[in-house]
């Protein structure tokens, strides 16, 4: 957070090169956010770009109460569920309200049985894509970008309850749909 | 496996677990089968998805952004606030005065003698009598305190609006 402030300062003394490591630092999980909510790479690269270009103008308003991720975050989320709304992809994901997940098309049900670890986070990754946005959101904020719960529930607007609701849900409805393919895949012992 | 075990496997996986419920993890995993084979499912999804990896964006990604802030903004400028959080206080609290007082005197001082039941339509009956009789410094800072009130409002809505 030290690092990220002092980036911002220098930014807003005019170097650039400083908004370079920011934007450097931080790509990955802004376009993961932008991603999980438009499904489309293309989108959510533009997206991701223009998220940069509103945080480079809008710098200045940055208060440094909060962290600069949580707030590239937030300004992340919300310009990816807008760009959504406007596609009307939002309203498609909402059609399908059904907690279920699809079992993702990179592995079929059959080849399930032969799940290695590293198809093991393939297919968990590609569960993670399946979901709604926001769920989707949730889960990629609290495990690959380490928000903690306070955080994510400041920058998908939601409550602290509501973030600890879904979380356990989603995890839980992870857990089941996996739990058959462990115990073909591990004979009952899952070493981990 | 109740829900009251499988909230106790996320809390205990997310480290947040009292000593007292890390204890009882320990005991359950080792005299309750269904329990492990539960905690096993769990730890294992839990794992996978801390080792989830960030989607990656194209290499030019950054240049991109350096490119497109060249061309389309210059210095980010510092934004100050027009109210502090201090004025903002004083100013609702004048505005919360102003409303009040009229609404005070003429609910409890019933300057005309007639009495109604109901106390929003008596206020709403009352209001321009009692705006009438107020001093002209009293209706000149009511008037201030509006103005400053539908700044910091207009203020709000503007930040909003670009920040959000």
């Amino acid at each position: 957070m030290e690092d990220d402030i002092l980036l911002v300062r220098r930014v807003l003394q005019g170097d650039r090169s400083a908004f370079r490591q920011l934007v450097e630092s931080y790509q990955q999980y802004v376009f993961t956010i932008a991603f999980n909510v438009l499904k489309n790479r293309e989108e959510a690269e533009e997206v991701a770009q223009d998220v940069f270009l509103k945080v480079y103008k809008m710098l200045g308003s940055y208060r440094q109460e909060s962290k600069f991720s949580s707030w590239l975050y937030a300004v992340a989320y919300r310009s990816a569920i807008d760009a959504s709304r406007r596609k009307k992809l939002l309203q498609q994901s909402l059609e399908k309200d059904g907690v279920e997940l699809p079992i993702p098309d990179l592995i079929s049900k059959n080849s399930l049985e032969n799940l290695q670890d590293q198809e093991l986070n393939t297919w968990v990754q590609s569960a993670v894509q399946t979901l709604k946005p926001q769920d989707a959101t949730i889960v990629t904020l609290f495990y690959l970008n380490e928000q903690p719960v306070s955080e994510i529930a400041k920058i998908t607007g939601l409550s602290v309850t509501n973030i600890k609701t879904k979380l356990h849900r989603l995890r839980e409805q992870l857990r089941e749909d996996l739990a058959p393919q462990y115990h073909k895949l591990f004979g009952g012992v899952v070493t981990k | 496996m109740n829900e009251f075990h499988n909230l106790l496997i996320w809390k205990y996986l997310d480290g947040e677990c009292t000593s007292a419920e890390s204890q009882q993890v320990k005991s359950l995993r080792q005299n309750d089968t269904a329990f492990e084979k539960t905690f096993k499912e769990a730890e294992t999804i839990h794992f996978t998805l801390k080792a989830m990896q960030a989607e990656t964006p194209t290499m030019r990604f950054a240049t991109a952004v350096m490119e497109k802030t060249e061309d389309r903004y210059r210095r980010p400028r510092i934004v100050t606030e027009l109210f502090s959080a201090r004025w903002r206080r004083i100013v609702l609290c004048a505005m919360v005065m102003v409303l009040i007082i009229p609404l005070v005197s003429t609910l409890f001082i019933q300057p005309h003698g007639n009495v109604q039941s109901d106390p929003l339509s008596q206020y709403v009956h009352e209001l321009p009598h009692v705006l009438a009789q107020l001093a002209p410094w009293a209706r000149i800072s009511g008037m201030i305190a509006l103005g400053l009130l539908a700044m910091l409002a207009l203020d709000q809505g503007l930040r909003r609006w670009f920040f959000r």
